[in-house]
This record gives C-alpha cells, structure tokens and sequence, in this order.
C-alpha cells in the first residue's frame, strides 16, 4: 500500500509512471491513446505494465478527454443563460480577425448555438448594485425550453457576476429545482474575472465538458474499483495542482491541457532538487513543443489562454505550445525560400520514415539522415523507420529544388526546427522580463532530447538537463503536484491604505473559501498553505502585473514593488498612482512526494561502454559518433561530444564541443560548451 | 557562413520575432484602451533604406504605410547621418504618412557598434490630438479643424526625452498628460526594445551575414509575389464601388473606381476615373493610397507569407492628380481609412474577375462606430469611449458571410469594462437578425447596441453603405445598411448616418444598427436546412424564410412545410443570376453602388 501511480493520457500516446515509496523503485510504461474509449486505454496501460492497484495509495490523472471534445466538438448539448439583451455576447465575440492579411477569415464556432441561449430579466451594475431584480418566473419558463431542446447542461453568465454573484446564484437555484440531474455552471464559481465574453467563453466550456467527464471520471473510478483501488482518484489540473475527482466533476474546465500541466510541475521540482533557481522546460513530441519557465522555483499562472481559438479565463499554468516537433513538415516556397512547420505530418500518416504515406519531408526524417536517431528509438512505440524513404523525402522536397545536398538540406531543417523553439523560449523569458541566459534547460518528450544542446547553444544556456524516462516525464511530475485551488476575485481599488484594509477581509473571504475546498477533498489543515497575490496597474493603465504580497502588505511595499516589476518587465516606471484589479488566492494542500532513488555509482576512473559507432552528421560533416545505451550509465559517468545516448522512446544528442555527465539520481546534466566555464 | 536558404530563415525568424516581442510590450504597458483592447497599432522593423523588413500582425492599415514614415523622418531630418544613436523621432504628418493625425509614428534609428542598420518603429492611434470634436469629426473641412499636425521631432535627443514635445502635444489634446506620457512611452520603450533583440541578432550572425539575410529576404519575397502575378492573365480589370457621401457634401456619393493592369509580373492599380478631393474628411494622400494598394495586393497574393517590402514590389498604384487619393494641404482625411476598405473592396472585385480571388460579396464597410467623450463626472477627467462596432461580412461560393467581424486586429470593448470605465450603461448588445443579405449563401450579421448614456456627452457617429448598401453577388441580395438612432430623453428619435459634436444630455440613448454583409447565389437555391437553422436561431423570421428563401415554415411545429416549400420554390422561375441586384429588400431606391468589367 505505497505505492504512487500517475498515468497521462496524450493525443498519442499515454503514460505511466510507478512508484514504490519503500523501495523507492520507478517503473515507467507507455501505450497507444484509445481514442474511443480512453478509460479503456488507461486500463490497458495498467494491465500491460502489470500494476496492482491493491498496492496503490494515490493515483493521480491527467486525461485529454476534455481537450478531444472540444477539438472534435463532441460535447454535449449546451444551453446557456444570460442577461437580457445579451444573447449574442458569446456569438459577437471580440470581433477581431487576427488573420490580418486575408479577406476571408472564419470565426471560431460557439460551443452554443444561439437556439440554446436564453435571456433573463436582471441586471446588476459595475460596482455589484442590483438595478433590476431577478425574474424568477423568467428562469422557470427557460428551465422548461431547456429540457425541451434537450440541454444536459447550462451554462450561467450574467453581467457583472463577478462584482455580485447573487442573480447566477438565483437562477441556478429555481433551474435546479425545474432541471432535476440537469448540469448548471456559473461564470462567477468558474471564472472570478470581468470581461463578459471571455468569462462566458469559459463557463460555457466548462458546461460543454462537465457531463462528459463526470460520466468519464465515474466510469473509470468503477474500473478501478473493480480492479482493486481502494483510494480516491485525483485529477491533475491546469493551474498545476491536483485535486479530488469529485471536484473535478464540478471544475472541469480544470482538467483541461493537465499534461503539459504535468510537465511543468515536473521541471520545477527537478530545478528544485538540482538547485537552479530558473529554468526552462521543454517539452517537444510529435507535433508541438510545449515550453514553460521556472522563475525563482515556481512556474507562472496565466488567464490569457485560448483552446480552439476560445478564450480560456481560469489559472493555468504558463505553458506555451509551438507548432514545431518532430512530424514539422519542411516545405520549399515559391521564390525559394525554406520553411519548417508549423504544418504536421500528425500522427498519421507521420514522418516519411514511418512509410505510413506520407511523402513530405519531416524533422524526424531530417534526423534520420543526419544518424542522429536510430531505428530503434522507434521500437519500443511499435513502429519500424525506413531510412531510405526519409532520405527519398529529403531530396525531393528540399535538397534537389534548393541545390543542396541531402545532409546540407537535413542539417538545415534540423537548425530552422531548433531555432524556432529558441526564439520562442527568448520571447517567453523576455517577455517576463528575464535573460534566458539566466536559465537552465530541462528536455524532455520523445524529440526534445535531441534538440536541446542546439536550442541552449542558440540562446546562451549552458546547462541541459535530460531526466530519466523522458518519454514519461508529464506523468513523473503529477507525482508532485500539490492539491491546489486558485480563487480569484475581480475588485478594481486604488492600492492605498484604506483599499488595502479592505482587501484584507476579501482575502480572508477567499481563505475560507480556499480552506472549505481543501477539507472537501479530505486535506488536513495542518498541510494547509495560502499565497495572496495582487494583480496591479498604474492608473489609467489596462494589464496589469501580477506581484505575491504578505498578508497586511503596506501600501508603500505595494507601490515599490510594483515599480521594480514594472521597470523590469516593460523598462520604465511612472509617478501615477497604482491600482488594484484583482486579489488572486493559491490555496494548496501537501501531498505525499516520491523520494527519489540514487543510481548505482561508477567505478573510480571507470568509462561508460558504448555500443555502436556510427557516422552522424554533425557541422557539415560526418563524424565517427559513439552510441551509450542509457541503462548502461551510472552516477559519475561522463562523456564528451559528439555521442548520442538511447533509452525507449527517446534519443539524446551531445554534440561536438559538449559534455555530459551523469548525476547520482541519475539525470543526464549537459555542459553545452564542455565545461568552459568551469561547471 | 554565406547567405544560404537556411541563414536567411534563421534571420527571418529572428526578425518577427523581435517585432513580436515589441508588440507584445507595448500592449501590456499602453494606456489608452484604444491600444490595449481595441489593439489599433503595430510595429515593424526597417532596414537603412526604410523597407520594411518584418512585422508583428496588427493593423494592416498602419503597417504597410509605417515606411512612409519612415521616409518622411529620413526626409525631415535631412539624411540619416543627421541622426544619432538614442534619437527617437515622432512624426504624424498626414499628407505624406499616416491617414490622420491622431495617427503618431514613433521611429527609432538602430545602430551597432555605432553604425547604422535600420529602424524600429511603432505607430499608434492616440486618442486625442485636439480638433473640433473629441476623436474624430465627420464634417470637417480643412485639416485645421482635425489635430495638431507634428512634423519629424526629436522626441528623445541621444536618450534624453525632450518633454516640451509632449508638453507641446499635451497642451493640444483633451487627454490627461500622464495617459499621453504612457502612451508615448509605451512605444518608445517597444523601440528600444526592438533594436536591442536587433543587436543582438547582428552579433549571433555578423554583420556582413546579417545585412547580406536581409537582402535576400526582400529578393526572395518580391519572387514570390511576381510568380502570383505571373499566374493571373494579363489585362485590364475594372471595377466600380461607392461610399455613401464625404460627410460635408451629403448627396453625392464618393466614387471609387480602379482598372488593375496586370502586365506580366506587374500590377497597376490606376484610379483614374474616381471622384477628384472631396470637400469632407475622406481623402488620401497619395503615399497612404499606394500602401492600401499594397495591403490588396498581399491579400491577392501572398495573405500567409511574412511580410517584408519585397512582397509589395510589383505593385503601384496610379493617382491622377484631382484625386480622392492624392490629398492636399489643408484638405480634411480623417476617415480616409474608409476611402481605404472601399479602395481595398474595389481592388478585390476587379481581381475576382481575373479569377486571382475567391468572389466575396459586400461587407457592412470595414469601419462603424459610435464614439461618446466629455467630463467624467466622478473626477471631471475627459474621457472619450471609442466604439468600434464591427458587421457583417459577405458571403461566397459554400460559405455564409461571418457575423460581426471588423477588420484587421481591432476588437470592441467589452460591456463590463466600458460601465466601469465610462459614464454609461449598456442595455443591449447583441446580433441584428435579418440584417445579412439573402442568397444560397447567406451574408453576415450586423450587430445591435444600445447605450444609455449617465452623463452629458458629445457624440460623433459614423456609419456606412446605408445608401451604398452591401453588395450581393450572382443573385444574392445585398446586406441592410447602417444606421443610429437617437432616444432623446424627450421622446424624440433621430436617426442618421453621420454626426459630429452632437450633444446629448445624460439619460439618452443610443442605438445603433450595423450593416450585414451581401448574399451569395440565388437564395431559392439555399439549402433548406440551412433556412430552417436560420429560424430556428432566429437570424430570419418565418416570414422572410418565405419571401427571400422560398422556404414555407409551418410555424406550430416549427417544422419546414415540404409541400408549400415545393410548390413555392418550383412555381418562381430562377433569378437572372447575369448581374448584381442593385436594389435591397426595402421598397426605397438607392444609388447604384457596384459596378465590374473586363476591358480589352
């Protein structure tokens, strides 16, 4: 009965993690998504790598049932409720056409058709006044067309709900009393954020999930049971926390992107243990890259995300998603210049190596070339690569039309891939007002080991980290997520003393709030922990910084601080008089983390074996490049590049000029520059 | 290292990434919302010649005219080698770059190791430069009346801000000096910025490497251009479009027409034969003209490429000298972004019939809005809420035409945040059904917005094609026009196009009603699916369903009648689908407001 499990369902694939905290032994399994029926893939995953759930005491989820749905429009049918006047708020959108030079540009599609949304007699104003009382008797008649078209959800978002939730609240009362099992989701218990489109955007994907993952979730806790699990399933979520599956039925919105939520978690708790304060994770597979920083140990929330172009007004995680990964096609365009990504060969038909159809050239196939992966990479995910249709590809969609040679042209795809994800890691850590210089790099999914040494090189990072088992890594950090629920209340206040004050019982609102969520989900108290954060502006001005403050922070500290941040991220700082928009509450409860397990050290003086030694094409050049099997180093062990070191599922890539070296726990820690600086 | 595909790329990245990195400063630091929310700026990066390099997506209005300003500054201070490392230059000269004055180009030379590259720039529309109404007037007749006109300043001299220009720009503007400071900070600091990331970028490649990229991105991007060109048969292609009136002179439509000259891998964009300068404020000059010309020609052409100057080279535009398009000091131009999306309509029209683009029928008129400014009565501060109102869009072949949509990077305020901000509550805000104009594809929606005002306020209006309506193509029938109305708290209704300065007392209200974009097809062709969801959705009545779409709705159960459908939709004869219906649903006449040919 101790033992941790995580399992991450993927677009792809999906993954397990296991471990014993006695023997402090960590197994890792990985198997095909079932598309159909995910819960029947998580079983299979579980059956496959033969775990006893008997043995288990906490299991923790991360699952794209949400993700699928709404990628697929497969959700249920929703209706929403809103304010008189108001109907075609969610259809009306924000009116932009990003695409900015096309004439035609389609919108995203409402999750709602407007035969769904139904208005209500109420109003309340900016500052929470009531101007116009709830109509009840409006609520009942709506309660009845509801059931009529068949909704087995609603979603509610009045204006200014967020300022005063009483009319959502009224009208899920008398809709529950008329809508008996009927799913109701209020914007102001969803998202405590102004901004009526986006607000609306959220609750009513979360409405458009709720059935379906409380149906998911109840289904596999029953498998589950059946097989022995005695425990309560927890869900990984996108602001990084895990928290019980029962809530997860209300929150579902919650349970959206949990994997790269997973990652990130991951690479805070290795920067932790490693002692980078900073560092950036990156998490390239197939089809995207999915990039996040650890600033000072802890990743960043953000409300600024959009799935399928809808907007997404709940803390998640910062991560950002970059359409570059292995299957990136690299195209030719007219007037001759070369383009890579973000057009993907996906899953299927998949790189040209794969001889599934596909006939582009891909990263993958580029490395192919290059002898930077072998075939039996590809083994352990059941595929067999052909060498020869890579190279095929290569020539005919890039080296012949741009009068190159195939491993010119590879090389070339390689490097345009690696300096997409550099530039977007730059623009991630300058945005934030950062160096990327200051950071360390942590590699992980199936092909970014590979590119890593490339992208640190390009951005100044000296130091790579590859954990073990990359090609599971999401799932290894849901193992140390803490339970978490983020609360968040919109309230517009000058930053003075006497706002301060009053922000003071707002927060203590939030608190209590925060600790009744906690206690639901059977936290102790003891393991209770609340952070207080203020979102903040100068006056006059829109977005606002978001900054951690103490309880009873002193108006001077708050402007201060505020400066700094505002010097730092955007370069200057002004005399006008700061104003608070929103107070943010992290409320989390500790979990029972793995305690990782040292590896075996190497002798004194002794050398990793190699395998093979095989041609890989590094600089313009073919060089003689020993390949390690992962398994067979040990704590202490070092190399230079170039070398390449296999495991299942993924390949990492030392190039000329690096040195690795391998560190007690068993994490491959790359000196980009060889060690020059003296590391 | 040499110049090689791959280099080229590696710079081309770097470069739009840089300018991405600007965007996003200068979004999050601004403080007028008319940046942050509405997003009406943008940022490019130049080389030494003021060809523009890369650019973040924002307006294409303003970016493919940033060169302009670019030039004007070059021009202004009499070379580049007048100029200085820390230099920040502000320009807003309407007769030689931006539409209108409001519109301010901040441009930062960029150096390395102290010599020159090229310059970052950022150009946004603040949201008051003085003139005879708050934001905007619809009846102005000499750019006097307009703003203040700032030619090349100094706005930092080797680093320093110069404040007695934006005490200068303070003095003449009914916004505070602190939201003018931010503003204008925002900018410059987005500038520094740039040139910064440029440096660096420099120092990873070499300067030689750097410039030689540079170079080959504009040739590679001019290739692509002139291969699309190639494809398109040579000829003349013209077409005929109208905007309702120049604001002063109310009766007289402004005409727009254009004769593209495709000739091997040019295209000529000549505008003889389009109304001459027009007394109200809706003319270009010929600068603007050319870059509007250009922003049609990348969406003909390259809509998805990165754009560099390379990409525009093959296209000019022809201005006779009496021209809309070639406006003279003093003559007024604050709306001749409209003239614009007309100019742009027009262009796509005539390349429809080359078939280098897919038929699009009329939209609402790229640009409506009701704008209200005054005192805020909590503090006395002037405030001035600029309200975009986006349309409906037209349809085409297997599409219906997108409901309210403006174009370009523009976005509406949202309600909660206009009723915190400003004095008003707003009552409705939704889509205006029946507005999108019939056809076996439907045009889209236009919206509907009711404002209740808590203050005194001025307010300027202005809306379009509600003379000039929407257009439809191949028998669809065009979108409704435009409108607002005016609740006085006496009871009394106005309703009208255009406004300027209109005072209105707390308690009013305003309403307005944007155009829905034309149909596609003979609408007794429309799938009757597609007529019953539109009933259902309640974006056409029962009764429209009849007469536009020949569609008989048994309205108790709300279900299709199969046999009045049949019998309807047999017994009309189809359409004469040769030309475009010229007249809308409404009995009224309207001018004639599309017109297309192929010559020679």
């Amino acid at each position: 009965m101790s033992r941790s499990l995580a399992v991450d369902i993927g677009g792809t694939f999906t993954d397990l993690v296991l471990f014993d905290h006695e023997t402090r032994e960590l197994r890792v399994a990985k198997s095909s998504s079932s598309p159909e029926s995910l819960a029947d893939g998580v079983l299979e995953c579980l059956a496959g790598a033969g775990v006893d759930l008997a043995e288990v005491a906490f299991f923790v989820h991360g699952t794209t049932v949400g993700l699928n749905a709404i990628l697929e429009g497969k959700g249920v049918p929703t209706g929403l409720v809103t304010t008189r006047g108001f109907r075609d708020v969610y259809a009306i959108g924000r009116m932009d056409k990003p695409d900015m030079y096309s004439y035609v540009y389609e919108k995203p599609t409402p999750l709602v058709p407007r035969d769904l949304v139904f208005e209500v007699d109420e109003r309340i104003d900016a500052f929470g006044e009531v101007l116009a009382p709830l109509n009840t008797a409006d609520v009942e008649s709506m309660a009845a067309s509801l059931r009529q078209h068949g909704v087995s959800s609603v979603a509610v978002c009045t204006l200014h709900a967020y300022a005063n939730p009483a009319h959502e609240l009224g009208i899920q009362q008398v809709l529950e009393q008329h809508m008996d099992g009927t799913s109701i989701s209020l914007s102001h218990e969803v998202s405590g954020e102004w901004r009526e489109y986006e607000r609306t955007s959220t609750v009513v994907m979360n409405a458009y999930l709720q059935p379906l993952i409380t149906a998911y979730l109840e289904d596999l806790g029953r498998q589950l049971a059946r097989r022995g699990y005695r425990r309560s399933l927890y869900v990984m979520q996108c602001n990084g926390g895990i928290m019980d599956a029962s809530l997860a039925k209300a929150r579902s919105i919650q349970t959206l992107l949990s994997g790269p939520a997973g990652g990130a978690i991951g690479a805070s708790q290795v920067a932790r243990r490693l002692g980078d304060a900073n560092m950036i994770s990156l998490d390239m597979g197939g089809t995207s890259c999915d990039v996040s920083l650890v600033i000072d140990g802890e990743v960043g929330l953000t409300t600024d995300t959009e799935i399928n172009r809808l907007p997404v007004l709940v803390p998640m995680l910062q991560v950002k998603a970059i359409g570059a990964g292995g299957g990136s096609l690299a195209q030719v365009e007219v007037g001759g210049s070369l383009r890579v990504g973000p057009q993907s060969a996906g899953a299927r038909p998949g790189p040209a190596c794969y001889g599934r159809g596909g006939r582009e050239p891909t990263v993958t196939d580029a490395n192919l070339v290059l002898g930077r992966i072998g075939a039996e990479t590809f083994a352990p995910l059941g595929l067999e690569v052909q060498p020869d249709l890579a190279a095929d590809a290569v020539t005919r969609g890039v080296a012949r039309p741009l009068g190159m040679n195939l491993e010119e042209a590879s090389e070339g795809i390689v490097r345009l891939v690696t300096n997409h994800m550099a530039n977007a890691v730059r623009e991630i850590t300058i945005g934030r007002g950062r160096s990327p210089k200051d950071f360390s790099l942590l590699a992980f999914g199936g092909a970014g080991p590979m590119h890593a040494v490339g992208i640190a090189r390009e951005i100044g990072v000296s130091r790579v980290v590859v954990p073990p088992a990359p090609g599971t890594f999401s799932a290894w950090g849901m193992l140390f997520a803490d339970f978490r629920q983020d609360l968040v209340r919109t309230v517009v206040l000058p930053a003075d003393a006497c706002s301060l004050a009053e922000s003071e019982s707002l927060f203590a609102e939030l608190e209590a709030e925060g600790r009744a969520l906690l206690l639901r989900q059977d936290v102790v108290e003891e393991s209770h922990e609340f952070a207080r954060q203020l979102d903040l502006r100068y006056r006059g001005q829109e977005h606002t910084l978001t900054l951690p403050v103490p309880p009873a922070v002193a108006a001077s500290a708050v402007k201060d601080s505020f400066d700094e941040a505002h010097r730092s991220v955007y370069g200057y700082d002004l005399a006008e008089s700061i104003e608070i928009v929103n107070l943010r509450l992290a409320a989390r409860g500790a979990t029972d983390r793995p305690e990782l397990k040292p590896i075996e050290a190497a002798e004194p003086g002794s050398r990793p074996t190699a395998g093979r030694r095989s041609p890989v094409y590094f600089e313009g050049a073919f060089c003689a490049t020993p390949h390690y099997d992962r398994a067979d180093l040990r704590a202490g062990h070092t190399l230079r590049g170039p070398a390449i070191v296999t495991e299942a599922s993924s390949t990492t890539v030392v190039p000329p000029g690096a040195r690795m070296s391998v560190d007690a726990y068993g994490f491959l820690i790359v000196d980009t520059d060889g060690g020059a600086h003296g590391g | 290292m040499a110049a090689d595909t791959v280099t080229i790329e590696l710079i081309r990245n770097a470069l739009i990434s840089v300018t991405g990195e600007m965007r996003t400063k200068i979004m999050r630091s601004a403080f007028s919302p008319i940046i942050y929310e509405s997003l009406d700026f943008s940022v490019a990066f130049f080389n030494e010649r003021a060809e523009t390099l890369a650019q973040a997506d924002g307006l294409p209005y303003f970016l493919c005219d940033l060169p302009n300003a670019v030039r004007a500054v070059i021009e202004d201070v009499g070379g580049v080698e007048h100029m200085r490392a820390g230099d920040v230059f502000l320009v807003n000269d309407p007769y030689r770059c931006s539409q209108h004055p409001q519109d301010v180009s901040i441009v930062k030379p960029a150096y390395y190791r102290g010599e020159h590259f090229g310059f970052t720039a950022v150009r946004v529309h603040l949201i008051d430069l003085g003139g005879k109404a708050g934001f905007a007037s619809t009846d102005a007749t000499e750019i006097f009346q307009e703003g203040l006109v700032i030619p090349t300043v100094h706005l930092h001299s080797e680093g320093r801000l110069n404040e007695e220009i934006v005490r200068l720009m303070a003095a003449n503007s009914r916004m505070s000096r602190s939201t003018m400071l931010g503003d204008l900070q925002a900018q410059v600091g987005a500038c520094i910025v740039g040139e910064a990331r440029l440096v660096e970028v420099i120092e990873r490649y070499g300067f030689e490497l750097y410039r030689e990229c540079c170079d080959a991105l504009l040739v590679q991007g001019e290739a692509y251009a002139r291969a699309k060109v190639r494809e398109i048969p040579d000829g003349r292609y013209v077409a005929e479009l109208f905007l309702d009136d120049d604001g002063v002179n109310r009766d007289e439509p402004v005409h727009i027409k254009v004769t593209l000259i495709v000739d091997e891998s040019d295209m000529v964009v000549d505008l003889t034969g389009s109304s001459g300068p027009c007394a109200g404020p809706y003319n270009m000059n010929p600068n603007y003209t050319n870059a509007i010309c250009r922003i049609a020609f990348k969406s003909l052409t390259s809509p998805h490429q990165p754009s560099n100057e390379g990409h525009s080279r093959p296209v000019r535009a022809l201005v006779p000298a009496q021209s809309v398009f070639n406006a003279q000091r003093p003559s007024p131009v604050f709306w001749g972004f409209k003239t614009a999306g007309t100019l742009v309509d027009c262009i796509r029209r005539a390349a429809t019939q080359a078939v280098a683009a897919q038929p699009v029928a009329g939209n609402y008129g790229w640009s409506c809005g009701a704008h209200v400014f005054g005192e805020h009565p909590a503090d006395g501060s002037f405030f001035a809420m600029v309200d975009e109102a986006g349309g409906g869009w037209g349809a085409r072949p297997g599409a219906d035409g997108e409901d309210a949509m403006v174009m370009g990077g523009i976005r509406n305020n949202p309600v909660e945040v206009s009723e915190r901000k400003f004095p008003v509550k707003v009552e409705a805000y939704e889509l205006r059904a029946g507005s999108g104009g019939a056809g076996a594809f439907r045009g889209g929606l236009g919206v509907r917005r009711a404002t209740r005002l808590l203050a005194d306020v001025r307010l300027v209006a202005n809306f379009e094609r509600s003379q000039c309506l929407p257009w439809g193509l191949h028998g669809g029938q065009p979108g409704q026009g435009s409108f607002i109305e005016i609740h006085h708290p006496d009871d009394r209704v106005e309703r009208m196009q255009k406004c300027t300065n209109h005072a209105l007392p707390a308690g009013s209200r305003v309403v307005y009603f944007t155009g829905g974009g034309g149909g596609y097809g003979d609408p007794r062709e429309r799938a009757i699916g597609r007529v019953m969801d539109d009933v259902r959705r309640g974006y056409i009545t029962p009764a429209e369903a009849e007469s536009a779409y020949a569609v008989c709705v048994d309205q108790d159960i709300g279900r299709v009648d199969e046999g009045g459908t049949r019998s309807l939709r047999a017994g009309q004869g189809r359409s004469d689908d040769a030309g475009e219906t010229a007249t809308g649903g409404a009995s009224e006449t309207r001018r004639p407001h599309a017109r297309e040919s192929r010559e020679g």
